[in-house]
């Protein structure tokens, strides 16, 4: 290698480097919305971050940086809980524990809502919303991120805003549900006490 | 949309119950956006910009995420 090139390279190096630093809050984000779990999430974004770092060759200059990270992260999570879950049927163990909400803030209330809910979805639908609906990803990168075509990306996203809308309306209404129950059961008891009374 | 948050209630409304259908959607897709947007605006934790400090300058075979 000539020492021009091998500056290049470096150059390129750098560059790459401090593209993939400004990336970082964004796969944080993302991959907080995929685990749930603050330090899983930010275990997962570093390892995207030294996959994308390793594999940078294979990277097409010119094409969406961003959008190629994330689909590293993508499957790096899918590959690592498919392996998780292989171990798991052979162990006879099982995961299933969410983890604990951190509360006390109003704002945690209606983020606990929502993440509930949209732990619900199916995950290709909660991965197209997340891109889509927050993440400001356009259908056609969102579609380059999860491999699959940007018709099927429209459609994941509309079904999953469906879906949670109906899950949030659900979960908000047992509260508002509770003061009827009550009427209902104080009835219930004042025929009982009637019908005992009839009784006597 | 604006309108009923701030006539309704002075903070961030909280209860979808009382959003109507119209509405509903567009509270999700903003209580979506503050979910990501809160993770991106916090501080980079120090580990990553320790773990990026430490990358070498030698590529190698990332496996086959990258495809």
């Amino acid at each position: 290698m000539t020492a021009a090139s091998a500056q290049g390279k470096d150059a390129d190096s750098a560059e790459f480097r401090s593209e993939l630093t400004k990336l970082i809050p964004h796969l944080r984000a993302f991959a907080r919305s995929l685990c749930n779990d603050a330090s899983e999430a930010d275990d997962l974004a570093q390892e995207a971050l030294v996959k994308a770092w390793r594999a940078r060759d294979r990277f097409e200059p010119g094409t969406n940086l961003k959008a190629w990270v994330f689909m590293i992260l993508r499957n790096h999570f899918y590959s690592e809980r498919r392996k998780a879950w292989r171990k798991n049927e052979t162990s006879g163990e099982h995961i299933d524990e969410m983890s604990p909400m951190a509360a006390g803030q109003d704002s945690m209330i209606e983020l606990a809502d929502i993440k509930h809910a949209l732990s619900e979805l199916p995950d290709e639908q909660r991965e197209a919303l997340i891109l889509v609906g927050a993440g400001g990803f356009s259908y056609e990168e969102a579609a380059d991120v999860c491999g699959c075509a940007v018709g099927t990306i429209k459609s994941r996203v509309n079904r999953a805003r469906i879906a949670l809308a109906r899950l949030m309306e659900r979960q908000t209404t047992p509260k508002s549900n509770r003061e009827e129950a009550l009427t209902a059961a104080e009835d219930i008891i004042a025929e009982a006490h009637a019908l005992a009374s009839t009784r006597d | 949309m604006t309108k009923l948050g701030s006539s309704f209630r002075p903070s961030k409304a909280k209860n979808l119950a009382v959003l109507n259908d119209k509405d509903a959607p567009e509270a999700i897709g903003r209580r979506l956006r503050d979910m990501y947007d809160d993770v991106v605006n916090e501080p980079v934790p120090d580990e990553f910009m320790d773990l990026l400090a430490k990358l070498d300058d030698k590529p190698e075979d990332g496996g086959d995420d990258s495809r």
